[in-house]
């Protein structure tokens, strides 16, 4: 107990540990909530700025006017458009050029009309779309008659959140550091406090078994602040299934910990470099993920599935997905064991290259 | 050359954060760039929809068609929840259920109801008003024959308004490239700022420094070798960042738009090597410098809109993103895309942007020289 006391004292005393695994989650939360806090009010339909060139001579203006003005009803459920009427083309050709309108409507004396618009795109499509609508009613000599339509998805959350729990996940695999340090202390070619562990009469599985303990305990304080810190203070909705959560992040931290420990085993290299090994893992893994884009993940998953089969970021981040989205499926436990696996592999790998290793004695 | 044969083996031991970070920005492009059909007339905007037609009757085909003709048809994962996993990533904006006898009830003048599934954005929308307008048609022209709705209908849906562009220019291909130019500034501040810094770094470590102040080379002769190598480096990278934009943009990159881009690009890598510098002046571990550097990286590229189009963003984040020198880098690009017309009155905005960059820089250089003064 004693000794699991002073090796916490000393894994909080590291500022730079508790930079990455504490801190630096944080940080990109809330540079993440300050990006995609606008996401869902974008994607809200907004009307589209129209001009309108006035031709009272056209025997279909009259028509137009009045199912353009229907169209353009501020308080209307169905607001396509927000239009100004103008006389002349030329008086609003420079807010065309600017963006600042989408697209200009010009009736010659006897057609259809025909639409202005600087450069192809949704909003110009969706334009365009609806004046076809109208041509086509008018030839048809009738209103239209439309069906019903049922819409049947209604997503949990918002794809935006693959953003969190990839975070989630790279929290959990940033946590690895904890344990590569902590061992590094007790490893003689790494450290002085190795070389003396090693030569004195104290059992060896015990001090392990208490670094691992406390490389634990830590991460998982981590995540709980950084998980804290995204539900009650940025309003983050992980849903309601709150002890599933906890259960899957402490079940996610058992992989950082063996990557931890792998990484600390298998590479003779300085702390700084392991250091860099881990990040550098971690963050690529949590591009693949979906953390630079949601859309990543997805196309991952669909062409190169091998990837983030083998990725521990995203096997963590699909795990946080498919509880949310879907609760406890078949794909969560796939994910749920995948993590499994992969922890006793490297924890195996690592215990086999640990009980070999051998220095030089006098 | 003792300096610089030192410099290129530090510089050689971290080339592997150099390829991590290429490779990260060559996904990103690749991933959302779109293919520039090399035209300028009216081009629609295509959403992703698929129709399962579970009635297979000469209007549920016609239906099919219609919609396939105006959208794409996204490959899906092949298990249960590969259809709302797709919506959810927004890979399918709009799914279409055709039940048994709905050209039946069609030709009757019933007005089938349509189960569909919609991501609610956009491209969803877009579906939907395609849907709704064939229905719209045929509804109208029911009752009757499947096949004479079929063939009336055709004749109607054939209209379609004229649009015209006032465009001249290949606006595909170009947001292709100012997507390229805007996602470097990560790689920019992520790679070459850790890159200079973590370099610069070991020249100012004890032993090192001391190494060097009892050496017969002048210490004002090192740094000002440091300097000119770090910026090397910066124009190495950019070349080759260069390279890498012109085997995905093609001729794109020898145009006006993209000598602007690139020019906009290598003040921002000016700016960055001058920012590392400034690091390595303040902080002496290389964990710390790694940990600024990731902050700093992600951070602007957020605020700045690489990863999140600004437009998406609260007005208060844009502002706050307007102190970092990569709100203006990334502006230019954006301003870019929308010339037509090269001269001074529409290229001022770039011209500021370029102007504040300098600016950040010899503010930077003011600061780097203060604390190097006060070290000393």
């Amino acid at each position: 107990m004693r000794r699991l006391w002073y090796n916490l004292k000393i894994t909080f005393k590291n500022k730079e540990l508790i930079f990455w695994t504490f801190a630096f989650p944080i940080i990109l939360g809330t540079f993440f909530y300050m990006a995609f806090s606008g996401i869902k009010t974008a994607q809200d339909f907004e009307p589209i700025k129209i001009a309108v060139v006035e031709n009272e001579k056209n025997q279909l203006y009259p028509v137009y006017h009045q199912i353009i003005d229907g169209l353009s009803e501020p308080e209307s459920e169905n607001r396509v458009f927000e239009t100004k009427y103008v006389k002349n083309q030329d008086e609003v050709t420079a807010e065309l050029d600017e963006k600042k309108i989408e697209g200009i409507i010009t009736f010659s004396d006897n057609d259809f009309p025909k639409l202005t618009i600087k450069e192809s795109g949704m909003n110009q499509t969706i334009l365009q779309n609806v004046f076809t609508e109208i041509e086509q009613s008018i030839m048809l000599g009738k209103q239209l008659e439309y069906s019903e339509i049922k819409n049947t998805y209604a997503p949990r959350y918002e794809y935006i959140m693959i953003e969190y729990f990839s975070l989630m996940a790279m929290a959990c695999l940033y946590g690895a550091m904890i344990s590569t340090k902590a061992l590094d202390k007790n490893l003689a070619n790494m450290a002085a406090s190795g070389k003396r562990i090693a030569v004195a009469a104290i059992s060896k599985a015990k001090i392990i078994v208490t670094v691992l303990v406390t490389s634990y305990i830590t991460q998982l304080i981590g995540l709980a602040l950084l998980f804290a810190y995204l539900t009650v203070i940025l309003g983050i909705d992980f849903g309601g299934d709150l002890p599933v959560i906890i259960g899957f992040t402490c079940v996610a931290a058992l992989l950082s910990l063996s990557l931890g420990i792998f990484i600390s085993v298998i590479f003779k290299v300085s702390e700084n470099t392991k250091d860099g090994i881990t990040s550098g893992f971690t963050m690529f893994g949590a591009f693949f993920a979906g953390m630079m884009g949601p859309e990543m993940k997805y196309v991952i998953d669909l062409n190169l599935p091998i990837i983030n089969k083998l990725n521990p970021t995203a096997i963590i981040t699909d795990g946080y997905y498919a509880l949310v989205n879907y609760g406890m499926n078949e794909r969560f436990w796939t994910s749920v064991i995948s993590i499994l696996i992969y922890a006793a592999v490297l924890s195996s790998v690592s215990i086999m290259v640990l009980r070999r290793q051998k220095y030089d004695n006098l | 050359m003792t300096t610089f044969k030192a410099f290129l083996k530090i510089v050689k031991k971290n080339l592997w954060l150099i390829i991590m970070y290429s490779a990260i920005l060559v996904f990103c492009v690749v991933g959302n760039n779109h293919t520039s059909t090399g035209i300028t007339n009216f081009t629609a905007t295509k959403p992703q929809v698929l129709v399962y037609d579970h009635d297979e009757s000469e209007i549920s085909k016609n239906l099919t068609k219609y919609i396939y003709d105006r959208s794409n048809q996204p490959k899906i994962a092949d298990r249960d929840d590969g259809l709302d996993d797709a919506l959810y990533y927004n890979n399918v904006d709009y799914v279409i259920f055709l039940e048994k006898d709905f050209g039946k009830k069609v030709a009757n003048g019933e007005k089938p109801k349509i189960e569909v599934k919609s991501a609610k954005n956009y491209d969803a929308y877009l579906a939907e008003t395609i849907l709704n307008r064939y229905m719209g048609v045929v509804n109208s022209i029911a009752p009757a024959s499947e096949t004479e709705i079929v063939k009336s209908a055709e004749v109607v849906l054939k209209n379609e308004t004229k649009a015209e562009l006032t465009t001249k220019i290949d606006t595909t291909a170009l947001s292709n490239l100012a997507r390229f130019f805007t996602f470097l500034n990560y790689p920019i501040i992520a790679g070459l700022v850790f890159m200079v810094a973590y370099t610069t770094a070991s020249f100012k470590r004890e032993m090192t420094k001391k190494r060097m102040m009892v050496s017969a080379t002048s210490y004002r002769s090192i740094n000002s070798k440091l300097l000119i190598y770090n910026y090397g480096i910066a124009m190495i990278l950019l070349v080759m960042y260069i390279v890498l934009g012109l085997i995905l943009n093609g001729d794109m990159m020898f145009t006006s738009y993209g000598w602007l881009m690139i020019l906009n690009a290598a003040f921002m890598s000016v700016f960055a090597t001058t920012f590392a510098l400034l690091l390595t002046n303040l902080l002496h571990s290389n964990n710390a410098i790694l940990a600024v550097v990731n902050v700093t990286a992600i951070g602007s590229s957020f605020l700045a809109g690489v990863f999140v189009p600004i437009e998406w963003m609260p007005e208060a984040v844009v502002n706050l993103g307007r102190i970092l020198p990569s709100y203006y880098y990334t502006n230019s690009n954006t301003v870019l895309t929308s010339i037509e017309e090269f001269n001074f009155e529409t290229l001022q905005p770039v011209f500021i942007n370029l102007a504040v960059l300098l600016g950040a820089t010899i503010i930077t250089i003011i600061i780097n020289n203060i604390l190097t003064k006060k070290q000393k």
